[in-house]
């Protein structure tokens, strides 16, 4: 920390504060500063001050409130724990939006809070030496720095000719702000030191504070009136307002397939079964992985009946020599099954046919699809074999 | 002030240009008009009436916004804008003659009941759409006809009595008490310009003329996202002239921080504008309810996809920036650069508001929409080299001249 001398000149007047600047840079002195109470317009282009830079520090602090919204956010909502909002994708940028333009601007102003502080060596304690106190109230107060070779009483002379109404010299400490600060007196600091432990010891030593609740400020803002995804819905229910937790009929789970909408038949009706002939096959074509797992599915859950070979005669008929008493359906050969539409296989295989049962509880929605398909395929292999190579 | 270069001498380069560019105009109108206009298949003639339609409300809006522009600046008792006000003014002197063509062009529709565009006017489609049928007070022939004229008429009839006003300024130093008195004549015209401005291009005419091409939906954000639109082109307009105005060594008073003070309305409402556009598309996609999300999905996924983030990038990437730095600001060449990439962005903004719901399958930008934007560019350049010539180019009794000389930012 330098101790270095300077000469202070008070005036009363803008009008005659800028002609005594250009006087006294012209006579090449060196102005430390001049403390106005108001900001004077283009004093900083007299006094030969360059563009601030605040303005970048600001663009580039709002880019990292920016970044920082938009990676956390992203991180968070597509990596770390995707969760479905209302439908929209993991990547709602325009959701985000909002968000990202509220961190822009408060990393913006903050940080150029802070930067405006700190090049104006400013902050909570700091030790400022103030030249003059009236540059608070009326006085503009030019600060000039002294060299060795500044005669300082020609210098207030020349001062007091431009127009200056008070003029002296003093030796301050002037330099870097770091480390100079106004510490409050020992007693005060104590008495806050105090203060903050006893309030913070107070709060753990009894084990139940905070647990019992006091008084709410704005409680609409601390229990949200909505409903919210995990809540207790008794206190709903306890209104006697009909609440069941389950989403709206007819709704379909992110990823799931479409729903079969074709009832079981009323017993002795085919209605049902008739209008399913129309339903068409979600799966269009199975990959060999896949034709490989409903070649396993098939012999685990169908091959018993209708036969390693699609024949109708499994293990468990055995051309009539086995428990079971009806003939399964030859799948594989029978016009009548080759002809039949998929959609009306998938119904038996549903809700089940004659003697054979349904199928819906062993095997999903999307699996049923995927064995019928394969049968589909076994049928095709043997009508017109050589166009189909890849079956089994 | 007698040193003041106050009579503006036609420029015989923007004639040679005006000229050039309406006749080039001219060719493409005659050349849709007789191609398109009466083909049999509604999707071909709805596209030349579109064109002719989206081009003649955007510059007769623009240049309106122009006018809007000295109106709230007399409000605001604003000073610095006395220097260049008569450029605005000349600019604002084509209200009338775009507003006629928009009228025509308009009136057009309501009367071959061209309802391929105006789907409203379907009288059986309306009697069993209650939507539509609800909408109908306001939706319909009569009211429309009416409100345009009365828009269009009113427009231009409180613009001329705002430049009538400002010539008084010319006449003759004005007393203290004159010059309260004429500032008060001011504001008083202004602010009717205002009020009437408020109830047509602040809320109504962009959803009769406009959102009713889709009449089904709607967005409450509509007629302020056009609004935006059209100020910030009509910014960028005067911007263009007075710049071109001190190149040719006129308008003294006027230097770098008045452009510098324009450059900021432009930066400042192309954020605006691309507020309102976000508030508008972030809610409907939010909300995504299918009778909202229609004017969005072809726009955003099918052909006009390109127009849609092409939109984005040069009405708000570009301007904020590029227009951030105060050096650019007050960078001539930098400004008329931004000003004209800033029309003609707010230009392809209405091409694809107005296209993208008249034809919604394809998008064909070509020679009939750069040909009607020729002929109505010419139109402008010869209509403002006339009327730069009325009158002094500078208000020099005018009581806030002073705070345009001194103006520093
Ligand atoms: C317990 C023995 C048994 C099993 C296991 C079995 N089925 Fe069947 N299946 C039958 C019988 C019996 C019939 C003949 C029903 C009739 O038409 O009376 C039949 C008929 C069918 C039909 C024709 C239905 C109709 O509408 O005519 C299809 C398709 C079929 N089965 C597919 C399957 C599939 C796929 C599986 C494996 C998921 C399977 N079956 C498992 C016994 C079985």
């Amino acid at each position: 920390m330098a101790i270095k001398k300077f000469v202070v000149g008070c005036f009363t007047d803008e009008k005659e504060l800028f002609p005594a600047v250009k006087t006294i840079r012209k006579s090449g002195f060196k102005i430390h500063d001049v403390y106005t109470p108001y900001p004077v317009h283009g004093l900083d282009t007299a006094l030969g001050l360059r563009e601030t830079s605040l303005h970048t520090a600001g663009f580039i602090y709002a880019l990292i409130g920016l970044c920082t919204a938009f990676g956390g956010i992203g991180w968070i909502l597509t990596i770390d724990w995707p969760q479905n909002y209302g439908g929209k994708p993991h990547f709602a940028l325009p959701a985000w939006i909002p968000i990202m333009f509220e961190c822009t601007v408060l990393f913006s102003a903050v940080g150029m809070v802070l930067t405006f502080c700190y090049i104006c060596q400013i902050g909570p304690l700091v030790k400022k030496h103030r030249f003059h106190l009236r540059a608070t109230d009326d006085y503009f107060v030019m600060v000039i720095e002294c060299t060795q070779q500044t005669n300082t009483h020609d210098l207030e002379g020349l001062l007091k000719s431009l127009g200056a109404c008070e003029t002296k010299t003093e030796t301050v400490e002037s330099g870097w702000w770091l480390g100079r600060y106004d510490l409050p007196a020992p007693s005060v600091a104590s008495a806050v030191i105090a203060l903050i432990l006893i309030t913070s010891l107070s709060a753990c030593s009894n084990g139940d504070a905070g647990r019992e609740q006091n008084r709410v400020y704005m409680p609409d803002m601390a229990y949200s009136r909505a409903v919210e995804t995990y809540d207790d819905k008794e206190h709903i229910t306890n209104k006697g307002i009909f609440y069941n937790a389950e989403p709206a009929k007819g709704s379909i789970a992110r990823g799931s397939d479409i729903p079969f909408l074709i009832a079981k038949d009323t017993p002795g009706s085919t209605l049902n079964y008739l209008a399913a002939q129309k339903i068409i096959n979600p799966i269009t074509s199975l990959s060999s992985d896949d034709q490989e797992e409903a070649h396993r599915l098939y012999l685990v859950y169908c091959g018993i009946c209708h036969g390693q070979k699609y024949d109708g005669n499994g293990p468990l008929y055995k051309d009539g020599s086995g428990p079971f008493p009806a003939k399964p359906a030859t799948l594989v050969g029978d016009p009548k099954y080759d002809a039949m539409p998929e959609g009306q296989m998938f119904y038996s295989v549903t809700y089940g046919k004659n003697l054979m049962g349904s199928y819906a509880s062993q095997l999903t929605t999307k699996q049923r699809w995927m064995v019928i398909k394969y049968i589909k395929m076994q049928q095709e292999a043997v009508s017109k074999p050589q166009t189909n190579t890849n079956s089994k | 002030m007698s040193a003041l270069k106050l009579h503006f001498e036609s420029h015989p380069k923007l004639i040679r240009w005006g000229y050039i560019l309406s006749i080039i105009g001219i060719i493409a109108l005659v050349a849709g008009f007789s191609t398109e206009a009466f083909s049999a298949d509604p999707e071909i003639s709805s596209h030349f009436w579109g064109t002719l339609m989206y081009n003649s409300i955007f510059w007769t809006l623009v240049c309106n916004a122009v006018m809007f522009f000295i109106c709230i600046t007399t409000l605001a008792m604003a000073g610095f804008t006395q220097s260049f006000r008569r450029v605005a003014e000349a600019i604002s002197t084509l209200v009338p003659i775009f507003g006629t063509i928009a009228f025509l062009v308009l009136i057009y529709q309501i009367i071959s009941h061209n309802h391929h565009i105006y789907h409203w006017l379907d009288k059986d489609a309306v009697a069993h759409d209650p939507i539509l049928k609800g909408k109908s007070g306001f939706l319909n022939p009569t009211f429309f006809v009416i409100w345009t004229f009365l828009a269009i008429g009113l427009w231009s009839f409180l613009g001329y009595r705002i430049r009538k006003i400002s010539s008084e300024a010319d006449q003759g130093p004005m007393s203290p008490e004159q010059g309260k008195a004429y500032i008060w004549k001011n504001t008083v015209n202004a602010s009717l310009f205002i009020v009437w401005f408020a109830l047509t291009v602040g809320s109504t005419i962009h959803w009769l003329w406009t959102m009713s091409i889709d009449p089904h939906w709607y967005s409450t954000m509509f007629s302020w996202y056009n609004f935006a639109s059209t100020f910030v082109s009509g910014m960028s307009l005067i911007a263009i002239w007075v710049i071109f105005m001190k190149k040719n060594n006129y308008l003294e008073l006027t230097n770098q921080e008045h452009i510098h003070d324009i450059g900021k309305f432009m930066f400042g409402f192309s954020i605006f504008w691309t507020y309102l556009w976000f508030s508008q598309f972030m809610l409907i996609w939010y909300a995504n309810i299918p009778e909202e999300t229609v004017y969005f999905y072809h726009r955003m996924h099918g052909p006009y996809k390109f127009f849609f983030y092409a939109n984005l990038v040069i009405n708000f990437v570009c301007p904020i920036l590029i227009l951030m730095k105060r050096k650019a600001k007050r960078n001539y060449n930098l400004m008329i650069f931004m000003s004209i990439l800033i029309i003609l962005g707010h230009w392809m903004d209405f091409y694809q508001e107005f296209m993208g719901s008249i034809q919604k399958s394809h998008a064909n930008m070509g020679w009939l929409d750069f040909g009607v934007l020729c002929f109505f560019v010419g139109i402008l350049l010869l209509g403002v080299n006339k009327a730069l010539g009325k009158k002094p180019l500078i208000p020099v009794y005018h009581p806030f001249i002073k705070e345009s000389v001194i103006h520093h930012v």
